[in-house]
């Protein structure tokens, strides 16, 4: 009898693999990464794909000096790179974010869903995140967390409780 | 606790031992270089891990990737033969055994010994997670007619419809609640070369840990803990009729 039960911390279905040198592990990853991306292009439709261009557009137009005339920074190469492998870590049953470039060169993901209930994560390309939210009942959180391209069971709870 | 029989030809195409790290602020990859003259007597070849850099450009109005160079995170230092391998990554570090395997006391030896010199040269500042894994391909004779006649618990096909698997991939997370660790049993057929007699069937064991733990304590039964579960995981993921294959 095999049971389902609630995670009980950092989802590693979707963790990273480990630093497998081999040919046997190399095409392991690959075989399970063209599953995931099966798995994400079936719960989130053209929508998957639809962001990712987004985000490419979106860092490509603002890829120099005072991008909105303000002073803005360009879009950091490895913000973009972080926020690409937070996307392709998000498991499939959270909604995508909406993505909002940052003038000091970072990519925000944002869930929103009221006024009271709305998730932020910010990718600076440090290898880190930084987060803010109004999760309800008049609730608030702000942090940092080292970022390890996956999602934090912190995080993710944040993330549910804005979007649920 | 499982029946875990020694096996004269185990099927283990890697194993490795992987330890994750809160690095110290300051670290530069260059410095990780410097472990080599410490290694180099049975890791002679050096290497740098490198990412490839890309950048955007927009063409016709959509954002397209372009590769634009590399930048280095890290140096894989190699054995004569290439089959063992101690990555030294800004936060990582591995060690890689790739078939054929020996022994699990060399492999904790000789990644025990390279932990301490990556301890030196990168000074992390915690370690944050400890891993086993192991990668193992069953070469099954053909014809296979039942999976079950190999692997415990092969994914199954409803009755009524055509029982031939040409590919599968199954993965299940456990946690062992008394370790605190998570186990990753992936099962994975990606299909039959025709010409061939046998079909390989990959069988890998991940057991990770997430930790707290300073550096420079001795967390290494640890480690001996994990391969204890990802030998359970094997022994009890596959038949005594594949046992007999690899005694």
């Amino acid at each position: 009898m095999t049971a389902a039960v609630a995670g009980n911390g950092y989802n590693n279905y979707f963790r990273p693999s480990s630093s497998g040198a081999s040919d046997t592990s190399k095409r392991l990853a690959e075989f399970l990464k063209s599953v995931l991306n099966h798995t994400r292009s079936t719960a989130h439709g053209s929508q998957w794909e639809n962001l990712h261009e987004e985000l490419l557009g979106m860092a490509a137009e603002r890829s120099c000096v005072n991008w909105d005339d303000q002073g803005a920074q360009p879009i950091a190469e490895l913000a973009l790179e972080e926020a690409l492998l937070f996307l392709d870590n998000l498991p499939s049953w959270i909604p995508l974010p909406d993505v909002v470039p940052e003038p000091d060169g970072s990519i925000g993901l944002e869930w929103y869903k009221a006024p009271d209930k709305q998730f932020a994560i910010s990718f600076g390309g440090q290898g880190s995140i930084a987060f803010a939210g109004l999760l309800g009942n008049g609730r608030r959180i702000n942090g940092i967390e080292d970022f390890e391209g996956t999602l934090s069971p912190y995080i993710q709870e944040s993330i549910d409780r804005v979007t649920n | 606790m499982p029946k875990v029989i020694p096996l004269s030809q185990a099927p283990i195409r890697e194993a490795l031992i992987e330890i994750r790290v809160d690095r110290r602020p300051d670290l530069a990859v260059d410095t990780l270089e410097a472990a080599h003259d410490r290694l180099k007597e049975q890791f002679p070849q050096k290497r740098a891990m490198q990412r490839q850099e890309f950048g955007v450009s927009l063409k016709e109005g959509k954002g397209q990737v372009s590769n634009v160079g590399a930048s280095k995170y890290g140096f894989r230092f190699d054995s004569p033969d290439g089959k063992r391998i101690a990555q030294f990554q800004l936060d990582v570090f591995t060690l890689n055994w790739l078939a054929p395997y020996e022994s699990w006391d060399k492999l904790y030896t000789l990644a025990r010994r390279a932990w301490n010199i990556y301890l030196e040269v990168a000074a992390p500042v915690e370690v944050t997670q400890i891993g086993v894994r192991f990668i193992n391909s069953l070469m099954l004779p053909k014809p296979v007619t039942d999976l079950e006649q190999y692997l415990t618990c092969p994914p199954r096909v409803p009755q009524k419809l055509p029982q031939g698997v040409k590919s599968f991939l199954s993965r299940v997370v456990v946690h062992d609640t008394t370790l605190g660790a998570d186990c990753i049993i992936t099962q994975a057929m990606e299909g039959a070369d025709p010409k061939l007699d046998t079909i390989p069937i990959v069988l890998d064991i991940d057991t990770t840990l997430r930790c707290r733990i300073d550096p420079h304590d001795d967390f290494w039964e640890i480690i001996g803990k994990l391969r204890h579960l990802k030998n359970s995981a094997f022994f009890e993921s596959v038949t005594d009729t594949t046992l007999e294959m690899y005694k």
